[in-house]
């Protein structure tokens, strides 16, 4: 009798049932460990070597904004590629040293490889929305922990510092390097770390570990990325990637291709960005002594003391347009910060409020002609660093 | 997420290692309730498992006391306890806000403010699972007598996340299986199933980040793209929901114990009545055993089998959330049904149409073609608010 809902079917064989009558157990679970101790093994093969190739930056289609999720190990083989008798230039930081705004072939990064000569290697790991104190920084950490000489190059981007641990897109790459136990000690960062995952609220940053310490054993992030940067890639869509979201993305090429030159986004939204600017100009170093102070803290000596941290100032092509108030707030806070910095131990320096505004692609971004001028203050310092921990007479 | 987060596989992998290493019996009862508990603490937290361990002492007492009185106690016990932790602040909105909105609103935030900031993991399954044992029990069926096994039923940890919701009878024979012998080939197909719940998992959040960019830019897309990602709508809540549920069965089904099945090709159906007895089969057939039926069912004339219908659909939408978006899906449903019931009756009236072959065919194509489109229109009251799902709809069919 019909009831109008809920006819039972439940009679009936699933057909997972009926595909499962076939199968012999033992033959389908000596399958499955198979295929899973060979996924490790795989996963483990390809991380013994660098998968990249012709590696400029780690752009969009290449990043975590494509949910694209690079491993600690695969950054530190790129990494080990270099040779060992040159000094190694790690640039870490935000989307304004990653060149957000500059053609890879007219990278700021670039020139500063052609500006120091065959002795560097400069590889730029500064990430769009990244920060100093993620993903470069653990980088560079990881090669100073193998006995390379290094340096470390990164911006005090708008977005700042977050003590310890944190959800932010990048900290997957701190518990990776953590579990791979790739990073200097810092018995206060072990406590700071401690302290945080103890709260209640951090459930995700414990499953971040959790899976960091599984993917040590099992290599299964690394398999993932490596198959997806070397023949297709199935973790997800994305609208970067939507014309052609199964195409292994080393033949994706980097999406900032355009020259933007100064004034290209400027007008975008102007009284939005004016609002912005003020923000940054007054937010962004608020507490900035007692952030920086932590970080100095939490970071490992070696690589604080081959840091150098750059400060660039907003473009002036919206400073002008501050009141006094905004624009003398903005200049302290510079000169503050930078100088919290060095009270910290890490080697700063505050460039770029005497820049033009076509040395800028927008607010925050430094144009192919602002970049030049990077390298112009940055490649000597670099040098000085170099001389001063005796990597060069 | 629960069943795709790294904490999960590692409990679980632990779990069956055991589970298959222990053969004696009571030994793997204390195993399993320990891990149910422990899955219950982690996901829920202590203050998550504390009302549901009252509720579930207070069942298993009225369940083993009996009788008319104790048991719907019991099951008024339960379903206030849902309507706490669900749908209170929606009643102060909804309902005293309609008559006075600033009332309402206050009162809103003041429960907002009593509750926690979420209800215990799987509240609106223990809540039903309790209540039909109590019917059940109230029905003149035996009473389960063992604490133990009272304490597997209500937190056997697959079907706690997302069903299927399951009844007594059937699962505690099975589990008394499960619990003497696994068989191998049971557990060959569990990880089958596991590893299709999986990979459904999977398609469904990739079309669902196709979904939440393309949703905001509806109105930019052709015709065609736009039932394209209707289509997509449709497929990703069978698979994410189905794919919940053959992960559900299939660790049961590791563990030697059947649950039952929650979905049977819903997409193939040709009637909304059809629909209803593969999709959610355990929610639509533990609302037509507990609120249709007593209700009166279809045994009280046409008109109100109707209303009995609407009522029940309506409770049905509810139960997937507390919103008024899901109890007007229930009640499109509702009224989905009672149409489709009505074309069947008349169907019924001229035998020479089922008998030809060709009007047949015809009339199944009519059919799953017209039952898709409206299970499909359905689904933009279930994922929008109704400005938005009217708009959509009107954008598909090309209305001005």
């Amino acid at each position: 009798m019909r009831q109008g809902i809920g006819h039972s079917t439940s009679d009936r064989v699933p057909l997972i049932d009926r595909i499962g009558g076939f199968l012999s157990p033992p033959v389908f679970f000596c399958a499955v460990a198979i295929g899973f101790l060979s996924s490790a093994l795989l996963g483990n093969r390809s991380a013994q070597f660098n998968m990249f190739r012709n590696f400029v930056r780690i752009h969009q289609l290449i990043g975590t904004e494509t949910l694209f999720d690079v491993t600690a190990l695969q950054i530190h083989r790129l990494l080990q590629e270099v040779p060992a008798s040159k000094i190694l230039v790690v640039v870490g930081g935000s989307s304004r040293l990653n060149g957000v705004g500059q053609r890879p072939q007219e990278l700021w990064s670039r020139h500063l490889q052609e500006r120091l000569g065959a002795d560097y290697a400069v590889v730029n790991l500064a990430l769009r929305a990244g920060a100093a104190d993620q993903f470069g920084s653990h980088a560079a950490e990881a090669m100073i922990k193998a006995g390379r000489r290094v340096l470390y190059i990164a911006d005090w981007g708008p977005i700042g510092f977050v003590p310890v641990g944190g959800q932010r897109p990048y900290w997957y790459f701190f518990y990776d390097s953590l579990a791979r136990d790739l990073l200097l000690d810092s018995p206060i960062r072990d406590q700071r770390l401690e302290e945080f995952e103890s709260r209640p609220e951090q459930a995700v940053t414990r499953e971040l570990r959790l899976r960091s310490r599984l993917n040590r054993w099992l290599y299964f992030n690394d398999l993932w990325t490596y198959a997806g940067y070397h023949y297709a890639f199935f973790a997800g869509w994305d609208w970067l990637i939507s014309e052609n979201p199964f195409a292994a993305r080393s033949t994706l090429s980097d999406p900032e291709q355009a020259e933007a030159v100064g004034g290209f986004y400027r007008f975008y939204d102007f009284e939005q960005t004016m609002r912005t600017a003020a923000l940054f100009a007054s937010a962004q170093f608020a507490n900035s002594f007692d952030q920086v102070t932590e970080w100095g803290r939490i970071t490992p000596t070696p690589l604080r003391d081959r840091s150098l941290i750059v400060w660039i100032a907003l473009s002036p092509f919206y400073t002008h347009h501050f009141s006094g108030e905004d624009r003398s707030r903005h200049t302290d806070n510079m000169v503050a910060s930078a100088e919290a910095l060095r009270h910290a131990g890490f080697r700063s320096i505050e460039i770029g409020r005497d820049w033009a505004a076509d040395d800028f692609v927008d607010l925050v971004h430094v144009s192919e002609k602002g970049g030049r001028k990077l390298v112009d203050v940055v490649a000597p310092l670099v040098t000085q660093m170099a001389r001063d921990h005796g990597y060069i007479q | 997420m629960i069943f795709l987060s790294y904490w999960f596989w590692a409990f679980a992998s632990a779990f069956f290692a055991l589970y298959w290493l222990v053969t004696v019996s009571i030994a793997r009862s204390c195993l399993l309730l320990a891990a149910c508990i422990a899955f219950q603490l982690h996901f829920a937290g202590p203050a998550g498992v504390f009302p549901v361990i009252l509720l579930g002492i207070l069942t298993y007492v009225c369940g083993r006391i009996g009788g008319h009185t104790m048991t719907t106690l019991g099951i008024a016990a339960s379903v206030l306890t849902l309507v706490f932790y669900k749908y209170l602040v929606f009643l102060a909105e909804s309902g005293i806000g309609l008559v006075l909105p600033e009332l309402g609103k206050s009162t809103a935030l003041a429960v907002r403010g009593w509750l926690p900031e979420m209800a215990p993991l799987g509240i609106s399954f223990f809540v039903f699972e309790f209540v039909h044992y109590l019917f059940e029990v109230r029905k003149g069926q035996v009473a389960i007598r063992s604490p133990m096994s009272f304490a597997l039923f209500g937190l056997f940890w697959p079907s706690l996340v997302a069903g299927p919701i399951k009844r007594y009878q059937q699962f505690l024979p099975s589990l008394g299986k499960g619990l003497s012998r696994v068989a191998s080939a049971d557990v060959a197909i569990g990880i089958l199933r596991v590893a299709f719940g999986v990979l459904k998992k999977f398609v469904a959040d990739y079309l669902g980040q196709i979904i939440h960019y393309w949703q905001d830019h509806f109105a930019e897309l052709s015709l065609g793209w736009r039932w394209g990602l209707l289509i997509a709508i449709a497929l990703r809540i069978l698979f994410d929901f189905s794919g919940y549920s053959d992960m559900a069965i299939g660790f049961a089904q590791m563990m030697g114990v059947r649950l039952p099945e929650n979905f049977r090709w819903p997409y193939l159906a040709t009637s909304p009545t059809e629909f209803w007895s593969r999709w959610h089969i355990s929610l639509s057939t533990w609302i037509r055993d507990y609120v249709y039926i007593p209700l009166g069912g279809g045994r009280r004339g046409p008109l109100r089998r109707g209303v009995n219908a609407l009522v029940a659909f309506a409770l049905c939408g509810l139960w997937h959330g507390a919103a008024w978006n899901f109890a007007l899906w229930g009640i499109y449903h509702g009224l989905g049904l009672i149409a489709s019931l009505g074309i069947e009756r008349c169907a019924d009236r001229f035998p020479v149409l089922e008998r030809n072959m060709a009007i047949r065919s015809v009339g199944a194509i009519v059919g799953w073609s017209s039952t898709m489109v409206f299970v499909m229109m359905g689904w933009l009251l279930f994922f929008y608010p109704l400005s938005t799902a009217l708009d959509m709809a009107r954008l598909l069919l090309s209305l001005p």
